[in-house]
């Protein structure tokens, strides 16, 4: 959906923020930019709308070349957050929420209908908040209204700047968790700038790690950590690699699930199961809170089989030595 | 950072009212001193009145006030009619012009130091300069009056678009605002309250230098002021200075009424945490 082709950006005064920067970004997929601040992550994003124009190579859109599109029409079909929020403060949230549809020139009653639905899917009830000022919102709640409003003109590319930067880090997580559900409903192509390796790998279907201005690596966040393509990216994954590669090594990737015979396969899902893309930190939790020895894997709707909560911990004590051992 | 600035504009704008009543009651002070002998020596027509109305100060400044209406209606009139003037146009070329510095910075720095230095020229020598420029009467009064009512407004538009938060612009942007939906929607609403601010000071500074407006000519409460100067008349110079202070106040109330009303509502709501 997105290529970025070559892409270079060298400021004024020198800085070369941006070099040689090429990558793709397919339909519905959420790619992370990750980095330290002067990385270039946010310059590389904030030249997908143009607000910063590159100093050569391309960005298409579509196939399109969106350094030849009116860059008015071109950013209000992309949605956009940032760290700081920015709500208007002078507009109700229903207001906020409607800027690009009304500048889209939608009908009143379709704004309305929009506003309500998004207002719905952050989770605030669109009576009680419709009306209310930035000023009168928490923190959380302005953030929830800043994700309602990148959403606004139902885009199918959002771009999203620290969106969670600003927060507390349980409200974070919260909504982190909540936007991962949003997000695997409406199904749009997001890319996502991040300075937090761990909202990175939870948030990205891929990661793109930079640093100064060069793409480091653009992997999964299990390959990120599992293999990592040089010693910037090793060193940038740090003393966090053992809790990392618990978050990215999914259900899916353990051998040796025990399989019962057919006929003592479960006959309906039970209440609480593991799903393949599970990370081996939500299977913890799982067994922690369910208090068994064994819980049923599935991969969608097909049961693959049980996993054995000491086959689990297994795995893990071995990920601790292994990683011990690279130290 | 914005709302320092309008607390300063607005302590200022106070200043300006705690000298005016100062002036006021020290006013009241001296000629309440100065009445006594005035009365012996009742030679001026304006003394006479005094005399006539011997049980109060305050009451021979209602008597005068009265027996003059005609003149002073009028004068009222010309005072306001100075001050409304200067004022729009004023808040017409200082609001235009603090929108576009804002566009062209480069100029800000000297445009503003210029608008400085009319302001630091006194009222009088301002007043006196527009005689060989303009001549006397009611154009070279207002030019005066909105040079000095330029200042505040221009600084202000352009504080409080300078101020507004970075991250809201970039937003508006971001969204596929033009620059001047940016303007319009976003910059424009967001600096009313201090806009206003600016409005009120200015408002006030002209309602005060109007009374030297006579001495160009122009009419208005100076001329009531001036004649009771030249004959030592008391009650007379209260005659002027009361509608003068009485018509600042309303000017600023009704300013402060409009600064309410215009201000955008989600600006004025409690904020929580």
């Amino acid at each position: 959906m997105i290529a970025l082709q070559e892409l270079c950006k060298t400021y004024p005064n020198g800085i070369q923020a941006v070099r040689d920067l090429s990558m793709e970004v397919a339909e519905g997929e959420t790619v992370v930019l990750l980095g330290t601040s002067g990385s270039g992550k946010t310059t590389t994003m904030k030249m997908i709308n143009r607000l910063i124009e590159p100093t050569s190579g391309k960005i298409l859109i579509d196939g399109e070349d969106i350094g030849r599109k009116s860059a008015i029409e071109l950013r209000r079909k992309i949605g956009y957050a940032i760290q700081h929020i920015g709500l208007f403060p002078h507009m109700t949230v229903g207001d906020n929420i409607a800027v690009v549809p009304r500048l889209l020139k939608w009908p009143t009653d379709e704004i309305d209908q929009r506003v309500e639905l998004l207002l719905k899917m952050v989770g605030l009830e669109p009576d009680e908040f419709r009306d209310r000022y930035p000023a009168q919102l928490s923190g959380g709640q302005r953030q929830r209204v800043g994700v309602a409003r990148s959403l606004g003109a139902d885009p199918p590319l959002v771009l999203m700047d620290e969106p969670f930067g600003a927060l507390d880090p349980i409200t974070r997580e919260q909504l982190q968790d909540e936007f991962l559900e949003l997000e695997s409903e409406i199904q749009k192509t997001i890319v996502f700038v991040t300075h937090d390796i761990f909202e990175a790998v939870k948030m990205g279907d891929r990661v793109a790690l930079l640093d100064a201005g060069r793409l480091q690596q653009l992997a999964s966040p299990a390959e990120l950590v599992e293999s990592p393509a040089n010693e910037f990216v090793d060193s940038f994954l740090g003393q966090h690699r053992f809790q990392l590669s618990l978050l990215t090594r999914t259900v899916a990737t353990i051998e040796g699930l025990s399989k019962p015979r057919a006929a003592e396969a479960p006959k309906k899902k039970p209440r609480s199961y593991l799903r393949c893309r599970s990370s081996l930190v939500e299977a913890l939790d799982m067994f922690k809170t369910t208090k068994t020895d064994s819980l049923a894997v599935y991969d969608k709707q097909q049961y693959v089989g049980h996993l054995e909560k000491s086959h689990l911990l297994n795995i893990i004590t071995q990920a601790l030595e292994e990683t011990g051992q690279q130290q | 950072m914005m709302a320092t600035v309008t607390k300063i504009a607005y302590k200022k704008r106070r200043l300006v009212f705690i000298a005016v009543l100062t002036c006021l009651v020290g006013a009241v002070f001296l000629t309440a001193l100065d009445a006594r002998p005035q009365q012996r020596s009742n030679s001026t027509p304006a003394s006479e009145v005094a005399d006539r109305a011997e049980q109060s100060f305050i009451r021979s400044v209602l008597y005068v006030m009265w027996e003059r209406r005609t003149a002073l209606t009028r004068q009222v009139v010309e005072h306001i009619r100075l001050a409304l003037f200067a004022m729009a146009l004023a808040v017409a070329v200082g609001v235009t012009t603090g929108v576009l510095l804002t566009r062209f910075r480069k100029l800000s720095t000297s445009v503003l130091g210029a608008a400085s230095v009319i302001q630091t020229i006194p009222s009088l020598a301002l007043l006196a300069l527009m005689i060989p420029l303009l001549g006397i009467g009611l154009i070279p009064a207002v030019a005066a009056l909105f040079l000095y009512a330029l200042l505040p407004i221009m600084r202000n538009t352009y504080t409080a678009i300078d101020e507004v938060d970075p991250a809201i612009i970039e937003v508006g942007r971001g969204m596929g605002m033009t620059e001047w939906q940016i303007l319009s929607r976003v910059q424009m609403p967001l600096c009313v309250p201090l806009v206003m601010a600016g409005i009120r000071t200015s408002t006030v500074i002209c309602v005060g230098i109007a009374t030297l407006c006579t001495f160009i000519g122009a009419g208005g409460l100076g001329t009531m002021i001036m004649e009771g100067m030249q004959t030592r008349g008391s009650a007379l110079i209260f005659a002027g200075v009361v509608p003068a202070i009485l018509l600042a106040l309303a000017l600023d109330g009704l300013m402060a009424l409009a600064q309410k009303v215009l201000t955008p509502q989600g600006l004025k709501v409690p904020k929580v945490r």
